[in-house]
């Protein structure tokens, strides 16, 4: 890989993660702007309601004050009396607090010193007022005493832009004068903590501003907490509502229309009794993340009245101090968005960890593909943030952290993708490359192969020319040194009146039977085509291997046993043939030598007439053989010899071996024929 | 081929003249060894008792194949190898002229001196190596099987004594076929009247090679009969009168 594409591929990742950044940092800007604050808390609504139900709270009763109640007593309205009669029935069994959530305007007008009667003998009674606009005061018969004002806590209710109240008031400073006032709620679990716990309220220690039971901190939620961000300002100290599950059975729930006789001990004695109005006629209702339009439909009306909701909340307070269930928190906000920039890296990170390399090394036993690692992921993290919120009451910011990570999964899946078919692309035109180079390649063979071929076709038609022409030498050899030979010999007996017609009978016999002969050899030679190891002189085959010293013995002997003139008369035969190294003579030179000596004896036969001695000798001499030929007879007379077929013969054999060949009139008288070459 | 190396320093003795006693072979060995290779066991069998008849005191060992008869005469080192060309290189083969020459031209690369009869059915073979015979030193005689036992032992004893007997194998030629080399000695020594030591000096060879020479002149010339051969000065006259009627001096 060069430089250039590494640096090609350094910019393509950052583009691709800048890709993910830039959604990373969308995700983040939306959410700072508020704008999935209303998903945010449908998720939170959602995890609410998933679960499984809790048991009834053991801490409060419900004391509830429903139509046919009022039916029964005959009036539209509960009468003071009948209120301080009901109070006295209920302090009687002694309870831990009683919280009555009724205004003024729920009650009847007359009587009412019974009532404060009442409020004066027990301190563990409390009621309601409404300090947000439009306020409410608490009943006459303790809104003018200030001293009373641990008897009074406010009930309002915060309610969130989708009308849904997720979230209690504790307390709060209405206006600059006015003391800090605590809520129904609060002022009731404080009273009942000290009382049966000896608990009292602190601030707290993580979060000043907060509230604390003992280690108990109580969040305290602010404009930006959680889901929260389009609130322009939370009002006092407010804290989120983890209702408790179970629908209308969370609570133990006593219908006054039911229960107009004694009161059970066990209902009443050291809990809080709340006493208010349950019927949805009586009492505005309000929407709770447990009370959704779906839940509507299926499982009746379940939305709550007032006093059910600071029954939750109540509950709620109670339990997370004594049975340390779980108050809702949220993350500080950095964290939150580091979250959110995990789950974003997470989902980025789906293109590596769907590569075939990453797989085969970590994954190799599922066969995961990009979609299924995605699901996986996405769910691993739904459970993660249910297990938070159950287990801790930890609100996640899941929406922005699913968004992130579906965004991002979904986006670089899709690059794995189409890198894999980009590589696969690739793939296959290198493959078609290969498969072009191959086929380059076979071709180059063919021709190469072909090339050969032609080359051994041209080899195989020049060794046939040389064949033929080895062929055609050796057959005119054959004539030549034989009948021919014998042929002028016979005429120049005829010329010279040396010869008896009996004689020329015999001798054209004897001719007649060397062609055939001749004819004969060939024949042989072309079925064995052994003909290149052997040399024919006159009848006598000879073999080639033969040392060469030895094969010149034999012609030798072979060619002065024939009946030419020049040999008639000859009284001397001096012949010697010193050995030579002959690996260094190929057949045919050998050949050539052969007949180059069987030539030069014929020559003497022929012309030597009257010779008596005849020298023959091959001879190492230095470092070159000489091979001579010395006859006494009467010598050459003209040119005509140095231009026979036997000269001819000669000169080739010379070049051949890069030697001389020389052939001259022998002092006193005949003839001097040399051949020398160098054999070192 | 190397065997049998440094074997005989028998041949030629230091005496002065060519011509002395040639059985000094027998005076200076202990006993006679010879070596019989023949592989047909009738005329094995007849030509060893002949041959102990005639030598009684030798040692003779037999042959029957080539092989054999190597590892015997590197053994033994006979003072005379008698050969029939007609053997087996092992036991077991057919036996063949081709291996009794090639066993021979071994023997004759190998012990230059050694002194070899042919005892043949076939001796025409021979004269294809008829180079190799005329250079080999030691006593060299062809017999037919066919000839009287008395040649025989005749051409045995002169092949003891170093001598060349290869009448058999001539007479094809037109003229008498020799080496230019004796040709040579006939004209130094009759020509120019020159002694064997001048001879040599003058052929740039040892005074034992002149020696040789002349033995070789002996069977080119013919001269055969134990009488004239051991007759030393008659010898050269005779050499001289028969090279002159052959044509091999000038008159």
């Amino acid at each position: 890989m060069n430089r250039v594409t590494v640096l090609r591929k350094v910019f393509h990742s950052l583009l691709d993660y800048r890709l993910g950044m830039l959604v990373i940092g969308a995700v983040m800007g939306v959410r700072l702007l508020g704008l999935f604050q209303f998903l945010e808390l449908a998720a939170l609504d959602r995890l609410q309601k998933v679960g499984l139900p809790e048991p009834e709270d053991a801490y409060i009763t419900i004391l509830g004050i429903d139509s046919q109640y009022l039916d029964a007593l005959g009036a539209d309205k509960l009468s003071r009396r009948q209120l301080a009669d009901l109070l006295e029935k209920v302090m009687i069994h002694d309870p831990a607090i009683v919280g009555m959530d009724i205004i003024e305007d729920d009650l009847g007008t007359l009587d009412n010193s019974l009532l404060q009667n009442v409020f004066e003998k027990y301190d563990n009674l409390i009621t309601v007022e409404k300090v947000l606009p439009p306020k409410i005061s608490p009943l006459s018969e303790v809104s003018d005493k200030t001293s009373e004002f641990e008897k009074i806590g406010f009930n309002d209710i915060s309610l969130d832009d989708d009308a849904n109240v997720r979230r209690m008031l504790l307390g709060v400073n209405p206006d600059r004068q006015s003391p800090f006032k605590k809520s129904f709620p609060l002022l009731i679990v404080e009273k009942y903590l000290s009382k049966i716990h000896g608990i009292e309220i602190e601030n707290g220690i993580h979060d000043r501003d907060a509230m604390r039971f003992s280690d108990t901190e109580i969040p305290k939620l602010y404009q930006d907490s959680g889901g929260y961000h389009s609130e322009e300002e939370i009002y006092g100290v407010q804290t989120l509502i983890n209702f408790r599950k179970g629908g209308k059975e969370a609570f133990n729930i006593l219908k006054l229309s039911d229960s107009t006789a004694e009161f059970q001990a066990h209902d009443i004695k050291n809990k809080v009794i709340l006493i208010g109005f349950i019927d949805f006629d009586l009492v505005p209702v309000f929407d709770t993340p447990v009370s959704s339009q779906l839940r509507d439909v299926f499982g009746g009306d379940v939305r709550l009245t007032g006093i059910e909701l600071q029954a939750h909340s109540i509950s709620q307070l109670i339990s997370a101090v004594i049975d340390d269930r779980p108050l809702i928190f949220s993350l500080p906000e950095v964290l939150e968005y580091w979250l959110i920039l995990v789950f974003g890296l997470v989902g980025m990170s789906l293109r590596v960890l769907s590569q075939a390399k990453f797989k085969k090394k970590f994954f190799n036993f599922v066969p995961l593909t990009v979609s299924t690692l995605l699901i996986t992921i996405f769910s691993l993290s739904i459970l993660f943030i249910y297990a938070s919120f159950v287990i801790f009451g930890l609100w996640l910011p899941a929406v922005p952290c699913f968004l992130v990570l579906l965004i991002n999964g979904v986006t670089y899946a899709g690059i794995s993708q189409s890198d894999k078919s980009w590589r696969t692309l690739i793939e296959e035109r290198d493959g078609a490359l290969i498969s072009l180079q191959t086929t380059i390649e076979e071709r180059d063979r063919v021709l190469s192969s072909l090339q050969t071929m032609i080359e051994e076709r041209d080899h195989a038609f020049s060794s046939l020319k040389t064949e033929r022409r080895k062929t055609i030498e050796r057959v005119f050899d054959a004539i030549h040194n034989g009948p021919l030979q014998s042929l002028a010999n016979l005429l120049r007996r005829v010329r010279d009146h040396d010869v008896m017609p009996t004689d020329i009978g015999a001798e054209l016999n004897t001719l007649n039977r060397d062609i055939r002969d001749i004819g004969e050899s060939l024949k042989q030679a072309s079925i064995s085509d052994e003909e290149d190891l052997y040399v024919t002189v006159g009848k006598t085959r000879l073999d080639l291997n033969t040392p060469i010293n030895e094969l010149f013995y034999e012609i030798y002997r072979e060619t002065l046993t024939r009946p030419f003139p020049g040999f008639r008369d000859l009284k001397i035969q001096s012949r010697s043939f010193e050995p030579i190294e002959d690996e260094i003579f190929t057949k045919d030179c050998k050949r050539k030598l052969c007949r180059f000596i069987e030539e030069m004896l014929c020559n003497v036969g022929r012309h030597a007439v009257g010779a008596t001695q005849l020298t023959v000798v091959g001879k190492v001499i230095n470092s070159s053989y000489k091979l001579t030929v010395i006859d006494n007879g009467p010598g050459i007379f003209s040119n005509h010899i140095s231009q026979g077929t036997g000269s001819k013969i000669a000169y080739e054999l010379a070049a051949q071996l890069n030697g001389t060949f020389e052939q001259k009139n022998n002092t006193p008288k005949g003839v001097f024929c040399a051949m020398s070459w160098q054999i070192k | 081929m190397v065997f049998l190396q440094g074997a005989s320093t028998s041949s030629v003795s230091s005496t002065t003249n060519w011509y002395s006693s040639m059985v000094h072979l027998l005076k200076e060995h202990d006993t006679l060894k010879i070596l019989l290779v023949d592989d047909f066991p009738t005329t094995l069998d007849g030509t060893k008792v002949n041959l102990q008849r005639r030598y009684p005191d030798a040692q003779v060992f037999v042959s029957e194949t080539a092989l054999d008869a190597f590892r015997k005469l590197e053994e033994h080192q006979p003072n005379l190898l008698v050969l029939d060309l007609s053997i087996p290189d092992v036991l077991g083969e057919r036996p063949r002229e081709k291996n009794g020459i090639r066993f021979l031209k071994s023997v004759m690369v190998a012990l230059p001196s050694q002194n070899i009869a042919i005892l043949s059915s076939n001796i025409q073979s021979l004269v294809r190596i008829r180079p190799e015979i005329d250079s080999h030193r030691g006593g060299f005689t062809i017999t037919d099987k066919s000839s009287s036992t008395y040649d025989m032992l005749e051409r045995v004893d002169a092949a003891l004594r170093g001598y060349s007997d290869t009448r058999e194998i001539k007479g094809f030629q037109p003229g008498t076929e020799l080496k230019p080399e004796w040709l040579e000695v006939l004209n130094l020594a009759f020509h120019e009247g020159l002694q064997d030591k001048a001879i040599a000096e003058k052929m740039h060879v040892q005074t034992s090679t002149i020696r040789h020479y002349w033995k070789k002149l002996c069977d080119v010339l013919e001269i055969y009969s134990d009488v004239e051969r051991k007759d030393g000065k008659n010898l050269r006259t005779r050499i001289e009168i028969l090279a002159k009627e052959k044509g091999l001096l000038d008159r």
